[in-house]
Order: structure tokens, then sequence, then C-alpha cells
């Protein structure tokens, strides 16, 4: 052999190279974000159900949608959380959730190469992230989730949709058009939630539940008294606050299957 | 054998590279396309690209007659460019007066309607729904054989079937390279250049009345009347691209509309009754209006909405009643005219490429 050190190095790389690659290879999966609503402890239907309200009302629902952005695994590293990202932007709408089956399967997000392991919680923004929200439908290909839901003239996402009918006086005569629907920046929510959650070849749905009920009336016995109001676009700043900041305590971590 | 051996290999390359030689069809010359300011990005099938010669022999074929059984009716017929692309009428008429079931459509901007097309959606692609009216009884009741065939023996067209997409022979056209070039061309119908477009521009000024029409329009501000017109008329499209039902039909239950619309695509009953809807762009020029054709004004569509639309199960909650004075409904009626283009009404590239 002419050159016996070069090849010895040649070797010792290759199998260095190779080590390398063992250490660094990820296992990785595919996973699913389920969104499954309810209105208070039935599950949520657009059009195919009524729903007891407050003060002797009854409600229907046509529309139930909104953003998460930036959503991630919290993976603890010494005294700090690292987050693994899964998400930039995803709607979570309802509209099509028609029926029990449709609602058993909820709202579904796929994500791919998420890496197995151990993580120590999950977090949501809820809305259109700030720096998401300073770009526009122009900026996107369609089919995305950020080609419309846009106001033009305000410069912004709408964060959420509700749009429904009630009943004033609990009948089944869905008369009252409701529509609110919120944007602006000040009503983007975080939601950091802390809970083991090992994510393996059988568990990789990570499981929430939504609960309309809960957006629409506060824990202190304040709700949206659709006698009062009907309608609002984030004109009434305390409406818009009210829904997004029981929106942020009406999401719910399950256990992950 | 005259030939044997080298021979055979020798005559074989002379007949290929005489064959290859005769071979005149080029490639096709790529059209690059740039979505006007504001405008969502266009989806462009990787299948049907651009190209100058499909764009132009799509343009022959929209304005060509010999697409319908009696060579009476074009694509053109039902979709004027002075009317926006489409006909005035609140069915459109095809081949021996028959009458059609719905209202045409614009096809201002139709590239960009991504998720169906027709008042109903039920066809996924231009290249998809170009199949539709050729075999359609009361549109230009023909078959796509005979269309092709009738193509195929016309030296011209398959020169441009050559030129656009590199056919090899005659018997080579068929629906599927028809409707591509048809697809190709309505994707340029583009409307930017109306009076909103240049404000938004900042190329012009609205008037007052023009400006509080706009502000009522997206309900832009707290102070001023609501209209509820932009959450489904959003810009720069003035359709979200979304089915609703905006309450023009009353009927008692949901199983009760005459044209189901996108009900009858997927069967989901709560569908029914739900339409396209449609682009505000150049509204003052395409009456009458809904699918139907049912008011022939702009006035009539606004009492319609401040009245608050029928009731009915799926109606769209944002029609409601609305509370407008005299003067918001004669801005917004200003505003709305501010959405005519003319420029777009002109444009020859869009103008019948048959006439002199």
């Amino acid at each position: 052999m002419r050159y016996p050190v070069l090849c010895l190095l040649a070797f010792t790389l290759a199998v260095l190279s190779c080590d390398q690659d063992k250490v660094t290879a990820v296992q990785k999966t595919d996973v699913t974000l389920q969104f499954q609503g309810v209105f208070g402890a039935r599950p949520l239907l657009m059009y195919a159900d009524q729903y007891a309200y407050e003060a002797g009302m009854n409600v229907k629902l046509q529309l139930f949608q909104f953003y998460v952005s930036d959503v991630a695994l919290l993976k603890q590293n010494g005294n700090t959380l690292d987050t693994v990202k899964l998400l930039d932007i995803g709607l979570v709408s309802f509209k099509d959730i028609q029926n029990s089956a449709q609602a058993a399967t909820g709202v579904q997000l796929n994500l791919k190469d998420v890496p197995l392991g151990s993580y120590n919680g999950v977090y949501l923004g809820i809305g259109v992230s700030p720096v998401l929200n300073a770009t526009s439908p122009a900026d996107y290909t369609p089919p995305h989730p950020l080609d419309g839901n846009y106001w033009s003239w305000a410069r912004g996402y709408i964060f959420s949709k509700i749009e429904g009918n009630a009943a004033f006086d609990g009948s089944s005569q869905f008369n009252a058009p409701l529509t609110f629907h919120i944007g602006e920046n000040q009503f983007y929510r975080e939601k950091t939630i802390l809970q083991p959650i090992g994510i393996d070849e059988s568990h990789k749905t990570l499981s929430f539940r939504v609960d309309l009920r809960r957006v629409l009336v506060g824990t202190d016995g304040k709700f949206l008294d659709f006698r009062q109001v009907t309608q609002d676009h984030t004109v009434n700043k305390d409406i818009a606050r009210f829904l997004s900041d029981n929106l942020k305590e009406a999401i719910s971590f399950e256990p992950i299957k | 054998m005259f030939l044997r051996g080298a021979g055979r290999v020798v005559l074989l390359l002379v007949v290929l590279s005489l064959w290859i030689g005769c071979d005149t069809s080029r490639a096709p010359t790529p059209l690059s396309w740039v979505d006007p300011p504001g405008f969502p990005k266009m989806v462009i099938p990787t299948d049907n690209p651009f190209t100058q010669e499909g764009v132009a022999l799509g343009r022959r074929l929209f304005y060509d007659p010999g697409l319908s059984a009696d060579s009476t009716i074009s694509c053109a017929d039902c979709h004027l460019q002075a009317r926006a692309f489409t006909d005035g009428r609140p069915q459109s008429v095809g081949i021996s007066q028959r009458i059609g079931t719905r209202s045409a459509p614009s096809l201002a901007n139709v590239g960009y309607y991504y998720n169906g097309l027709f008042w109903d959606g039920r066809s996924p692609s231009l290249e998809e729904q170009a199949l539709h009216p050729v075999r359609d009884f009361k549109e230009m009741g023909f078959t796509w054989t005979q269309v092709a065939s009738r193509l195929q023996q016309q030296p011209r067209y398959v020169r441009w079937f050559k030129d656009a997409f590199g056919i090899r022979r005659a018997g080579d056209i068929d629906s599927l390279y028809i409707a591509r070039a048809l697809a190709q061309f309505q994707r340029t119908i583009v409307s930017k250049d109306s009076k909103f477009d240049q404000v938004m521009r900042q190329e012009k000024e609205f008037s007052a009345e023009e400006k509080r029409g706009w502000t009522i329009f997206f309900d832009a501000s707290p102070e001023m009347s609501v209209s509820e017109c932009n959450h489904c008329h959003v810009d720069p499209l003035f359709t979200n691209l979304a089915f609703e039902n905006n309450g023009i039909q009353r009927v008692q239950s949901l199983d009760d509309f005459s044209d189901l619309g996108l009900g009858a695509v997927h069967g989901n009953r709560y569908d029914n009754g739900k339409f396209r809807v449609p682009t505000l762009r150049n509204i003052a020029l395409t009456a009458p209006y809904m699918h139907d054709g049912r008011f022939n004004t702009l006035e009539e569509v606004l009492a319609h909405y401040i009245g608050g639309g029928n009731p009915a199960e799926n109606l769209n909650p944002n029609v409601r009643k609305l509370y407008l004075s005299e003067q918001d409904k004669s801005d917004i009626l200003r505003f709305l005219q501010t959405l005519t283009d003319s420029v777009f009404i002109q444009n020859r590239a869009y103008k019948n490429p048959w006439l002199p």
C-alpha cells in the first residue's frame, strides 16, 4: 500500500461520519391536531342541532371558526422550555361539522415529520400571530388558510367568527341572526398547556376540546346577551375582549390518542 | 432484397432524418403571468401553463360558433365583453332559442376561482368547466366528438393546435386540448383597472359620495351605517368565492327550493339554495342580477338586502335587516359604479379575433 496513512485517515473519517448520522437521526412521524367542538356537554353541530342558551334563549349555529398560530410542542431543557414548531397557521373551522360522525372526527390539521419523544406541553396562538397578521391574502397561493377572512380596509385578518341564529323566546323560531367577527392584534391570545405528552407511533393525535358555550358565557355569570346585541365585528372592544379571552379558556387539551 | 446489413441502417437513418426535418412544430411560447397588485395568486395548472399560442387559440375557440350543433352559438354569445362577459338575460339562450336554467355569470377574473365554477360550483376547474356548455342541450347542444371532428377538418385549426400543444396530426385534436385552450384564454380575462383599482393604487381619488359609499360598503367606520356587504363581496375580487343562501327565494323548508344550487351538487340539504357569491366588479354592466336574474336594477338588489331576505334555516346570518338612509343607498350605488372597468370592456386582447 503506497499511502497507508491517507487510507487510514479516510477510513476513520468514513466511520466517524456514519456514526454522526446515527447520532443525529431523529425518528419522526405524522401527527394530527384534532379539534372537537362542543356546546356545553353536547357535540357542536352546525345547522343540525339547537342549544339552550342563557336567559331562556336557544341558539343554532352556522359557522364557528378560529385561527391557531405558531402551534408548538414544549420540551424541557434544563430550566427552559424549548419549542418544537408544529404549525405556523391553521384555520379551525367547524363549518362542515353537521352530524355526530363528523363531530367525533372533529376538525383535523395534519402535520408531517414531528419528532417522536416525550414533551412537557403544547403552545397555541389563538388568532393570527402579529407577524402573519401583517401579511395579506395576496401573499398566498390558494388554497391556504390565509387566502381569505381578511379585512382589507383594516389591513388585518378576522381571527374568529361565530355565526348563527337565536330564538329569544326559547322556541324553535330562530329569527335573530347572530354574527360576531373578532380581529386586531390586541385580541390575539396565547395559551400554554403544561402536561406530559408522549408522541410515538401509537400516540400521535393531539386532541383539543373547544366549548363554544364557554366562548359565549363567562365563569362569572356574564354572557353575551343576544337580546342586547346580535352583531359586532370588533367595533365594540369589550365584546371582542370578552370573546377572545373566553376562547382561550374554552380550549382544553385531551389525553393524547 | 435490395439492401442488406449496413444498407438498411443507412436507409433507416435517412428516413428518420427526413421525418424529423419535416416536423416543423416548435415548442409553444411560454407566457409569464403577473398578478395585479393586491390580487391573490392565480392557480395555474402545471399541465396547462400559459402560452402565447394557447391563449390565442382559446380566444379563437371562445368566439367560434362552430362549437355549437348548428354553428350559431359561441361562448361569447352568453359572455359579451361589453357586458363584462355576461349577456343581459335572466336565463341564457342557447341554440334554437332554447332557454337555459340560469343567468350567465361574469367571467371577469374567473381565473382566480379556485374552488369551483358555475353558480353551483359543480366544476372544479376552467378546463373541466369548458366541457359542459358544448354538450348541454340548452346551450350548444353538440357532442365533443363532433366538435373535434369539425375542427380536425380545418387546416388552420390543425396548425394552431400544433403550435399550441405540439400535436402531431389532426386526429389528435380532442375535447381536452380544446378545453385547455379555452381555459388559458379565460384566465387572461382580468378586470383590474376600475376607478376603485386606481384609487387603491393611489392614482385617483374617490368623490365625497363614493368615499362615503366605500366606507358603508366595507363597514369601515363605527360612525356610519352598517351594510354588511363586505362579508361576502371581499375585495379585490369582490367575492369571497363562497356559496351562500342570500334569501332571495321564499321557501317553507330547505327541500322547497326550485333550484337547489350547491345542494344538488353535493347532496347536502343544508346547501340547498346556496349559490356562488358573484363578483361585484363591473356590476353596473351585468344586470339582471342573481342566479335567476330576478332583479333588474341595483336599486332592487339593495332593497332586497335592506329587507333582510327571506328567512330560511341556512340564510346567511350576515343577510339581516339594514337601516340605510336614502343618502346611504345613493352613496353605495355611487361606490358600486367605481367598480366599472372601461379598460377591461374595451381591452383588444379579449375582442373577437374573427372580426376584421
